[in-house]
């Protein structure tokens, strides 16, 4: 088995960056406040981003830095500052969306390495030529990929391949979906002038998961507008066959214990694939995982409650 | 003088629907490809489909599947190639991948970006100008000074969507089939109205639309004269009549206007419209406000004007 993978997790916080640093993640995500695919909540102020990378440098770990909003095109100069700032704090990458924004930053900071965000929906090995021909390092998979795609993909082009272990899939392909904007959008500027654009998960981050809603269709069925828990489990060997460069925890929502706890757990996995290939009890794991998914699960309903009873306030539906 | 256009997903809309209303035609269904009679999926349909839109005098464009993975490339790329002999005006692509293939392969068509690409900034444009992309339809998210500022700062032209129903999210599956019995066939032309209290939603199979119309027939005129040329209307799953009534509508509307008249609403464009747009009107995100929102004069709107602004709005231009 391939060991040099890189395990990434989030950091909805400077205590979350830390705990799941020393949990075993070998580098960390974070989100610029206003800039990424969640709401502010979990998002961080430069000065902590500067101290997260201070923080990693001295474990000889990672930070990338989400800057992967839709932002408006009156934000390009905001955008750049950022990039300017970051770039000089030892940000080792960023997570970007826009595909111009990406070719503006490389541009600058050749040497910084520049992702492409899930939310961009690379799904073909035509996308990820587009991407690295414009100075692309590494691409996020959307969840719908399946291992052969990425197998093919990794074959094919020569750019570094990020997978999900743990997240979820939406009705829609990830960033290709305004519902939620739809039903309730609202511009909001922060101290920086950066717009944080509530209610649209492309461009502020924030979801009201207008999927989970009650549906109905005309005949009275109810309808399920799929939005699902996704676990890689059972795909992680064929991930790291296949030559996959970096697997990724979401959840900067989630609590600092559950993030712990799935770094652990991925972290003790990976060694032992590492160490022991085929031969490991996966089955053990996998029992432990459901057990981490329960408390997954239900910390992502009760959130999943609260933003779409915003938007329920405004219009009333039944939820 | 300006441009109105529409997606002609099939042969049989191309052939029962009147398109005199518009000067060019998307040809094919980019939602999916499995769209019984999807002209971008056929090339003999699309042979005779491209023959019939420029016997009539139109541009036409051939509208690729928007979300497509590595099974699908060499079947594109196969339409490319045996498409590039005909006189199409340009491709429709919704995926990066896809203006990659094209730049590739030096087609002689130009290239369109559609709306399921996602273009949210004019340093975008720029860069898919210079891989071959001539014009961009934005992420309808955008406001309107945001669609105008990408307009001005950059060398691509920028289509508006003026009516029809707002495109919201493109799936990897096909919600009717998994939700109704029957093949392709039977169901794909049967969109599932979707409903939650007040809120409705469309949708057509692997894409959700929005359940009321987008309507700016009330902003024309000065959509027109901030220098948009390139609209659209939205008529995905709609019946012949409603592309022909609703294209009829706006071209009357546009010549009006381009000829200096400020009166360009008839008397019974509003009774028409709305027999044709059951769950209502909105006006997207155009105002900065919630896409289902209807804000104007028309359609018992909300009462206030798109250029008033909230106090919090006003500091931060302050």
């Amino acid at each position: 088995m391939r060991p040099n993978v890189t395990l990434l997790a989030p950091g909805g916080s400077i205590e979350m960056a830390y705990a799941a640093l020393l949990a075993g993640a070998d580098a960390v995500y974070v989100g610029a406040l206003g800039w990424s695919r969640r709401t502010a909540q979990y998002e961080l102020p430069d000065g902590e981003i500067r101290e997260i990378c201070q923080l990693a440098s001295g474990m000889g770990k990672e930070v990338r830095v989400a800057l992967n909003t839709n932002f408006s095109p009156l934000e390009m100069g905001l955008f750049l500052e950022k990039v300017d700032r970051f770039a000089q704090w030892g940000v080792h990458g960023l997570i970007l969306t826009d595909p111009g924004a990406m070719f503006m930053a490389k541009e600058r900071y050749p040497m910084l390495r520049v992702h492409v965000s899930a939310g961009a929906n690379a799904l073909n090995i035509e996308d990820l030529r587009f991407y690295r021909e414009i100075g692309v390092d590494m691409v996020v998979a959307p969840c719908n990929l399946t291992v052969e795609e990425i197998g093919e993909i990794k074959r094919y082009v020569d750019v570094g391949m990020e997978v999900f272990l743990h997240s979820n899939t939406c009705f829609t392909y990830l960033g290709k979906c305004l519902m939620s904007s739809y039903f309730r959008y609202q511009w909001k500027w922060d101290e920086e002038g950066k717009n944080h654009f509530w209610g649209s998960p492309n461009r502020g981050g924030y979801c009201h998961r207008i999927c989970k809603a009650r549906w109905m269709m005309e005949n009275g069925e109810r309808a399920h507008l799929r939005n699902d828990m996704f676990l890689a489990f059972s795909n992680l060997p064929y991930y790291l066959d296949a030559g996959v460069d970096c697997l990724k925890i979401q959840g900067r929502e989630y609590s600092i214990d559950l993030i712990s706890e799935i770094v652990s757990f991925y972290r003790s996995l990976l060694d032992e694939l590492t160490k022991k290939g085929k031969e490991v009890d996966m089955a053990a794991y996998l029992a432990q995982l459901q057990e981490i998914a329960k408390k997954r699960d239900a910390q992502r309903n009760s959130r999943t409650y609260t933003v779409l009873q915003e938007v329920v306030e405004e219009t009333p539906i039944a939820v | 003088m300006f441009e109105l256009s529409t997606h002609i997903p099939t042969w049989k809309i191309l052939k029962e629907a009147d398109l005199s209303p518009y000067h060019a035609l998307y040809v094919g269904d980019p939602t999916c490809p499995k769209v019984p009679g999807n002209i971008s999926s056929n090339l003999e349909l699309l042979k005779r489909s491209v023959d019939l839109v420029k016997g009539q005098g139109k541009k036409c464009y051939l509208s690729l599947y928007a979300v497509p993975r590595n099974r699908d490339l060499p079947w594109i790329e196969g339409l490319l190639e045996r498409a590039s002999i005909l006189p199409l005006d340009a491709i429709e692509v919704h995926n990066l991948g896809l203006v990659r293939m094209a730049e590739r392969m030096h087609l002689p068509f130009s290239i369109h970006l559609g709306v399921f690409a996602n273009l949210y900034t004019h340093e975008t444009a720029r860069l898919l100008y210079r891989k071959g992309v001539t014009r961009v339809f934005p992420s309808p998210e955008l406001s309107l000074e945001e669609v105008n500022y990408i307009r001005t700062h950059s060398p691509t032209k920028v289509t508006l969507q003026i009516h029809g129903k707002i495109p919201l999210g493109i799936s990897e599956g096909c919600f009717i089939l998994e939700h109704r019995e029957g093949s392709c066939e039977d169901v794909c032309f049967n969109p599932c109205w979707l409903t939650s209290g007040k809120w409705s939603l469309k949708n057509i199979g692997r894409a959700t639309v929005s359940g009321k119309d987008l309507c700016l027939l009330e902003y024309l005129g000065s959509l027109y004269w901030r220098g948009f040329r390139t609209f659209y209307i939205q008529t995905l799953r709609e019946s012949p009549r409603y592309i022909e009534t609703v294209g009829t509508i706006y071209r009357r509307a546009l010549e009006k206007i381009a000829q200096g008249m400020d009166e360009y609403v008839g008397p019974s464009d509003i009774g028409l419209l709305s027999e044709l747009s059951p769950y209502g009107f909105c006006n997207g995100y155009l105002f900065r406000r919630s896409g289902h929102r209807y804000i104007g004069r028309l359609f018992g709107g909300e009462e206030i004007t798109p250029l008033e602004v909230s106090k919090e709005e006003r500091s931060h231009e302050a």
